[in-house]
This record gives structure tokens, sequence and C-alpha cells, in this order.
């Protein structure tokens, strides 16, 4: 196993099911899945629950994926909607706190609202601070339809990839995305004028 | 205009990613998964409840915790930056916690091994075998004592020197408190500069408790008593592993980004030539460990024999002498075995480099150790001791 220095696939490792399918009789070739989408899994975990919950939460997400490789699905190229779906359930079983964190944010920033109209302008330009509407909108998501939005908008997933990693049908994918982005935009405004 | 998708990647691609410890620290979870799964033992780190639950998530501790962050051993001399002790030495107590010891210094009158060792593999083969059949256990009550010679270096902006220091160390057997060490300071040699002001006067005692001093050290390669009780294959491999990721993991750490590969190179060897050595000389690791890291060792090509050396305290024994190189000259550990018994009688350390031509080596440590028994107390600490100096 290599040390874990990139995000991306080093030349001539193969694909993920490769990879992964290698790694059911050398265990150690699963180090080439955590090179590749450790530091994706962790931003991911940590936009929904923070950075301390994802320190601990990325690293189970491969404990458990490596456990699971079994159960992989040969027949996906790409282990990133598995491993999100992980991710996923991991963040799942933290419900409460993911909802709690994203109004917790949404009161900071609206008492930082207060400040000056410069202070305010540096805000809305630095995106790591996440914007207090948009994170009173999310925390007023049901947490099936934020799965799907922020699988979309945080990894880049397809439908396809979203209805994998959740395990639900393409058409619910739709729906949900649909549904969590309306009620997103009634809360951060049209175009996204508190963005 | 940003929409909601957008405002969402922007934030996601703005968050900074995990550091270069906690992707270490993941990866060493992985790579002792893996190796679970490669020894047949299954999938043990936890279990899983059964509503799809995280075991830790109603137990209040992550599966984190169980991964021992505090290094087994520390990989002196490698970050150091202060100036204080330089490498090789066990000057804290973190170290001197672990249960079992050897016996030095027993009964000489039998040595297995008539034939002078002809190689250093051979030499490290034959004192695992020795140091499998020597381990001390207290029982409850009693403690593990270790009175050892040590010689510290020190080097800064004032100059080089090396103080001789004789360390006692009370183990206590399972549950039976705290390890304590007593340091009886000795004179200072100076190499170059001034005579440093702040060290302890020679006649000095100190005492250290256990946990009263942090360790010293900022990283090190986490060896479980599972690893150090494998095969040296093994443990050579795990090793070997552990270094290359702590090494491009504090690469990373201090910022730097254009070290090249031989550079990393070096520092790998380095790391697993401290890492195996540390173990090696510690004689309160168990005997198995030092008999693993011992054949571990005699598995290094880079390992070469020294036929006749003097330990620090002037006995004289055949060494395993471990070279690695570094930026500016090279660094060698020396392991010095008896002659005959090939008892462990101590380790001493160098920094070498050219000059003019010529090799010039600065030895850097040495340790021997004098008696290693089972006693049935520990001194009482004086009340007006005070901190340790090195603390």
């Amino acid at each position: 196993m290599t040390a874990p220095l990139q995000d991306s696939a080093p030349p001539g490792e193969g694909t993920d099911a490769q990879v992964i399918e290698a790694s059911r009789r050398h265990p150690d070739r699963f180090g080439a899945v955590f090179d590749r989408y450790f530091v994706s899994i962790h931003r991911y975990i940590d936009v929904r629950l923070g950075s301390s919950a994802a320190d601990d939460l990325a690293a189970e997400t491969f404990l458990r994926a490596f456990r699971g490789r079994e159960r992989f699905d040969l027949t996906s190229s790409s282990a990133r909607p598995w491993l999100y779906g992980i991710a996923s359930n991991l963040v799942a079983e933290h419900r409460r706190g993911e909802a709690r964190r994203y109004r917790a944010l949404a009161r900071s920033a609206e008492a930082e609202e207060i400040g000056s109209h410069d202070e305010r302008v540096v805000q809305r330009v630095s995106a790591a601070v996440m914007q207090p509407r948009l994170a009173a909108g999310l925390a007023r998501l049901s947490a099936g339809d934020r799965d799907v939005l922020l699988l979309v908008a945080c990894a880049q997933l397809s439908y396809d990839e979203v209805a994998e990693a959740l395990g639900i049908p393409q058409g619910t994918v739709g729906s949900r995305l649909n549904r969590a982005r309306k009620k997103l935009r009634k809360i951060i405004g049209p175009a996204g004028e508190a963005l | 205009m940003t929409n909601e998708l957008e405002a969402i990647k922007d934030h996601h691609d703005s968050r900074p990613g995990p550091t270069p410890e906690v992707t270490a620290r993941a990866w060493m979870l992985l790579v002792e998964e893996t190796e679970r799964a490669e020894n047949g033992q299954g999938q043990p780190m936890r279990a899983e409840s059964g509503r799809g639950q995280s075991a830790w998530a109603g137990s209040g501790q992550s599966p984190l915790a169980r991964v021992p962050r505090r290094p087994l051993r520390p990989l002196r001399g490698l970050l150091s930056g202060r100036f204080a002790m330089r490498a090789g030495v066990a000057a804290g107590l973190a170290a001197a916690v672990t249960a079992g010891a050897i016996l030095v210094g027993g009964d000489h009158a039998t040595a297995p091994f008539n034939t002078p060792p002809a190689s250093a593999a051979q030499l490290l083969r034959k004192a695992a075998s020795v140091v499998t059949q020597e381990d001390l256990r207290p029982g409850p009550g009693q403690f593990v004592y270790i009175d050892r010679r040590d010689i510290t270096f020190g080097s800064g902006s004032q100059g080089e020197y090396t103080q001789e220091v004789r360390r006692e160390v009370w183990t206590p057997g399972e549950g039976s408190g705290k390890a304590l060490m007593r340091s009886t300071y000795g004179q200072v040699h100076v190499i170059s500069g001034e005579h440093p002001e702040y060290l302890p006067s020679p006649g000095a005692v100190e005492y250290e408790r256990e946990g009263q001093c942090r360790g010293g050290s900022i990283a090190a390669l986490p060896l479980s008593p599972a690893d150090l009780s494998a095969d040296p294959d093994r443990l050579l491999a795990k090793v070997r592993r552990h270094a290359e990721a702590f090494v491009r993991s504090d690469q990373r750490r201090r910022g730097e980004t254009n070290l090249g590969e031989d550079e990393i190179g070096m520092r790998v060897q380095k790391a697993v030539a401290m890492s195996l050595l540390g173990v090696a000389q510690d004689p309160l690791a168990s005997s198995q460990a030092r008999a693993t890291v011992f054949g571990a060792l005699s598995m290094m090509p880079v390992v070469t024999i020294v036929p006749d050396l003097a330990d620090p305290a002037g006995r004289r024994g055949v060494g395993a002498s471990i070279r690695y190189e570094v930026r500016d000259g090279w660094e060698r550990g020396e392991l010095i075995f008896e002659k005959g018994t090939y008892r462990f009688l101590g380790y001493q350390s160098y920094i070498g480099q050219q000059e003019g031509g010529q090799a010039k080596e600065i030895r850097t440590s040495g340790t021997a150790v004098m008696k290693v028994e089972v006693v049935d107390s520990m001194p009482e600490v004086p009340k007006d001791a005070g901190k340790p100096t090195f603390c």
C-alpha cells in the first residue's frame, strides 16, 4: 500500500473495480481506493457535519468499505457512488447533529450580519463560511432530500450514481432533487440573492 | 448570478480537506485492518450493532480513539530541534511502561554459541535466540529494576557536549502503580563551544515519575505489541510501510513540497532504523519483541558486524551496526552484545560526515545496561525533589 498522497488514481493501477477485485485476494491493494478518494470523502462529510466529525467518519467510511469490499458491484467501474453511499449512511447516523450544525451556522452568520457592510462583503465572498440562508435552508430539508442535493452538488454524482449510492430508484432522485432545490430557493431567495 | 447548487459546490470546494495527520491516521487504521484481513483474523475492529448503527455511535468512543495516539517508541533525532538530547537515550519514562524485561549480567558460565558470528545477520539471529530465554516478570507489588550508564549528547548554538548519567528505572508489575526513574548526573565533556550552564552539576540527582514529562517526540511509528510478536519479515514490511507513510505525512506537515525521492528515501531508511533500534536497545521491551526486532534487523543488508568494540561502560563486545544516510552525511546505531553469550550489553549512536576526505564520527548517545532484576520496592521521591531538567 502506498502513502496517501493523492486524491486521484495513479496511472497504471487500474479502475476502481479492478483494484477492489484485486483487494479481495490481496487486501493491501485497497490502499489505492483510499489514495483516490479519502480527501473527497472527507470534504463531503466536512460540509455535512464539520471537520472534527469528518476526521473520524471519513476514516470509518474506508474501514467499512474495506470490510464490505466483497459486496462491491464489480460492474461499476467507479467506487465513488459506493463510497459516498457509505459516507451518507454514516452521516445519517448523525442526522440530528447535521441539522443542528446548519441551524448553528445560520444563527452565527445572522449575528455577523449585524456588522459593518465591509464585513458582510468579506463574508459573502468567502465561500469557506456557509451562507446563513443556505445553511438555514439545508437545515429545513428532509434528510432524504438533503442527501440527494448534497451528493449532486458536492460530489457531482449523476442521477444514476446517486440512485446507486443511496439505493433508491432513479426517478426518486429526480423528484427529491427538484423538491430540495425548490425549497432551498424559497429560503435563499431568487437567483441566490443571499449567496 | 449563483444558483444553490453552485453555492454548495463552492462551499464544498473551499473546505481545507483533511490535515496530513488525519490522513495518515486514517491510512494507518486501514493498513491495520488490511493486515488483520491478511492474517485471516476477520473483521475484529469492532462489532457492528444489529440495527446498522456504528457501534461507537452509542458508546461515546470513536473507533479512532482505539488507535494509540501515543507512539510506542519515539523517533528521537528525526525531528528534534531543541537543545537537548539528540538521540538514542531513553530520557523519559514514556517508554518505560511495558511489561517484561531482560536479565543482563546473569550466569556467564554458559556460552551457547562458541563459533563467532561471521556476519551481522548471524550475530543478530543468535542474539534473538538468547533474548527469548530472558524474560523477567515481576509479581504483584514487585518492580523490574534497571541500572544503566548513559551518555547523552547535546548540541545547539552554544556548542556541543556529552554528559554521563546513571539512570535507574523501577517499573512496577501490572497494576502496581507508576514507574520511577532516578538520574544521577556525571561529568560534562565539551566537544565544542562553551560549557553549557544549565546542565545538572555532577552528582546532582533528579527523579522523574511516569507521566510527569512529555515524551518529547513529535511522531513515531505506531508499533503494537502484536506487530512486535509477529515474525520478523512481517514486522520489517510493516515498519517500512509505516515509515513511508510517516515521512510523507511529515513532509507535508512541514510544508516541504520539493523533496526529491532520494531525500524521502533517506528519511524512510532513517525512520525504519530508528524505530527498530528504539525497541532493540530498550531493556524494558519484552523479550519476544526484542527477538522479533533483532530478527528484522538481521534481514537488513545495511547492518554490518563490528567484531570488537566497547560499550559506554568499557565492556568489550561484538556489535551490529546499522548506518543510514542523512543530508549532510550519515548516522549510525550500534547494538553491542557480549562475546560468546550474545547477551545485550548496550547501544550507542553516531553522526558522521566527510571532512577533508576523511570520515569523522561523533558519538551522540550511549547506554550500557549494567543490571536488570526484579526487586520488591522502589525508593521514595524526596519531598524537595524538583522538576527534572529535561522535562
